[in-house]
């Protein structure tokens, strides 16, 4: 092998090694947790990490932890489903209805430049959407949407009040619909565009209407548009900043209804790791990289199918 | 088509329609919202001072951030510029399909991982086990994870680009393949390689999950890549505005505004090349 053949592909290794490394270090920092915890982990949202002052005492296993140490991670798990299922169960509508309308109803210049600007909110940090769901958002939530769903809705046990904050499932979601949305919307109007130029002519002359045009269309993409809902979904998934400042913060206790203060896997790894810091045992932070280690599970599978569905990848808003 | 009346068809058209158009404006309002409640946020209690000052998110101003800021991502940058071109390299040029499909496997998880996991095992590996501690070089080196995908795919765009008749050209003069690679590839793949990096530039200065536990917080500048924590403009807005004092918020909104005007300039800088470069093939 020459120099330069030698030199480029080791370096072009290093993605691979880092990924490995990735895998490798968060199973190996998850082990004592895996064992101490067990399968309770996963039943159980009480997350607490012991009398850090006194002496470790060794639990199941033999791995130490400090006294009355119990780690579930069912609220994380929970908090990070339910906001991003919510989250998605509003892009997918919106996506579709958009893309229809931007690839028939609106002059192909025009259809241009909006849909570059919603492109934009992918430029938005995720910190930046924080700081807006937290001084705008959650304020108006509170004053003008939650007492109305309250009376309107509150025969429904999920949407029975009292609402005493902003913050919760409904702020985390609503910021995440605008993140994913650059995401599911560029994969979706593309490939709609790209059947479009060979379709419109033909089906519109059997004598439909556009909008049967467009969900003649939307049946031939159901591939891709499922796809582009996987790569969404993975985004939501692994959100961190946003849903943090919006989600309340919840710590055992599980949420009672779409007002109640929750918890993500991501949100609770940024905001648990400070108390690691003082457990002398290291059990918290073994239990911090198992909810790593399964958020990383989680959200690779969900990219994966929709690498798979739509031959793409997304990269913070950035659809490559 | 389902046998439908006439009338039934033309109002579900009707009604597609006014639906797809308003939400596709109220997106447009949403997007207007966040941005110039930003903006208008910033202005309410912004003074120019707070550009040329360091501060530490209760007062003072924002240099220091905006510094931390740029020598973050900027090194982040440099690293995952050089390994992602080389990775390009490697899937164009000196790939097997074994190898490549391998490497193509490892970037796309890579791309796919949430930036919280990619700060823990920052925070693991490069503050705890490699002693680094919350420093410039560990949070630059979490941020090229997260920048590497990007810069991998760009650059592999950009080299497959360059027409197949330039390389055939110099390698009919006997060119070496490594010549071949650094004077007529590279060197015509640039612009597109160069509003990538911009773009990885300014996803890069946007995060703040992989910096929480890997940079630290600095309010002033960093000394050293190591054993020196440094400040970031996304630490400014996440500490500012959890912050119960009026000037918190001010520079919370100052530093978003920031951020967005840097990270918008950067885009539309990235654009320009693209389709300056596209005029010019």
């Amino acid at each position: 092998m020459k120099s330069d053949e030698l030199l480029v592909k080791t370096v072009s290794l290093i993605p691979f090694v880092f990924l490995a490394a990735i895998f490798v270090f968060l199973v190996y920092q998850a082990v004592p947790s895996i064992f101490y915890n067990g399968l309770r982990f996963f039943t159980s949202y009480v997350w607490n990490p012991g009398m850090t002052f006194e002496q470790p005492v060794k639990g199941p296993f033999g791995f130490e932890a400090s006294p009355g140490a119990t780690f579930g991670v069912l609220l994380f798990l929970f908090g990070t489903l339910i906001t991003s299922a919510l989250a998605i169960s509003l892009v997918v509508p919106v996506t579709l209805l958009t893309s229809v309308a931007l690839a028939l109803y609106v002059p192909r210049p025009m259809a241009k430049v909006i849909s570059s600007s919603l492109q934009l909110f992918a430029a938005v940090p995720s910190v930046v959407y924080g700081l807006w769901g937290v001084s705008f958002l959650e304020p108006a939530l509170l004053k003008y949407v939650f007492p109305w769903s309250e009376t309107a809705l509150g025969f429904i046990p999920w949407f029975r009040g009292p609402a005493t904050s902003g913050s919760g499932i409904v702020a985390s979601a609503s910021v995440l619909v605008l993140m994913v949305l650059p995401i599911t919307s560029s994969i979706v109007l593309d490939t709609f565009m790209t059947y479009q130029s060979r379709l419109q002519a033909p089906i519109l002359s059997l004598g439909a209407t556009k909008a049967e045009t467009g969900f003649v269309i939307l049946r031939l993409i159901k591939r891709q548009v499922i796809g582009a809902t996987f790569l969404g979904l993975a985004r939501a998934l692994g959100e961190t900043m946003a849903v943090l400042m919006t989600c309340g913060g919840a710590i055992n206790s599980m949420p009672s209804s779409i007002y109640s203060p929750v918890n993500t896997m991501a949100a609770a790894i940024a905001s648990l790791l400070d108390s690691a810091f003082i457990d002398p045992s290291g059990m918290t932070l073994s239990a911090l990289a198992e909810v790593g280690l399964l958020l990383m599970v989680i959200s690779l599978a969900s990219s994966a199918i929709g690498k798979a569905m739509t031959g793409r990848v997304a990269l913070r808003g950035e659809v490559l | 088509m389902k046998d439908r009346s006439a009338g039934r068809r033309y109002l579900l058209d009707g009604i597609t329609r006014f639906a797809g158009l308003a939400i596709s404006a109220a997106l447009l309002l949403a997007l207007l919202l966040v941005l110039g409640y930003v903006f208008l946020g910033a202005g309410v209690g912004f003074n120019p001072g707070m550009l040329i000052s360091t501060g530490n998110t209760t007062s003072g101003g924002l240099l220091n951030a905006i510094v931390g800021t740029w020598l973050l991502a900027g090194l982040a940058l440099a690293f995952s510029a050089f390994v992602g071109i080389f990775v390009a390299l490697g899937l164009t040029q000196y790939g097997g399909s074994r190898t490549s499909s391998l490497q193509r496997v490892a970037i796309d998880a890579l791309a796919a991982l949430p930036s919280m996991v990619l700060g823990l095992f920052g925070y693991l590996v490069f503050v705890i086990y490699l002693r680094m501690g919350f420093s410039l070089l560990a949070g630059s080196l979490t941020l090229s994870l997260m920048m590497l995908p990007y810069l991998a795919k760009s650059a592999e765009t950009a080299i497959s680009n360059v027409p197949k008749e330039f390389s055939e050209a110099a390698y009919a003069l006997g060119a070496s393949r490594w010549q071949v690679t650094t004077r007529v590839l590279l060197r015509f793949a640039k612009p597109l390689i160069i509003s990538g990096a911009l773009l990885a530039l300014s996803i890069g200065a946007g995060e703040t999950a992989q910096l929480l536990y890997t940079a630290g917080w600095n309010p002033g500048f960093p000394t050293w890549f190591v054993g020196s924590q440094v400040g970031y403009l996304t630490y400014v807005v996440w500490a500012g505005i959890n912050q119960p004092s009026e000037y918190s918020h001010a520079l919370a909104f100052a530093a978003s505004a920031v951020l967005i005007g840097t990270i918008l300039a950067l885009l539309a800088v990235s654009k320009w090349i693209e389709n300056k470069g596209a005029k010019n093939a």
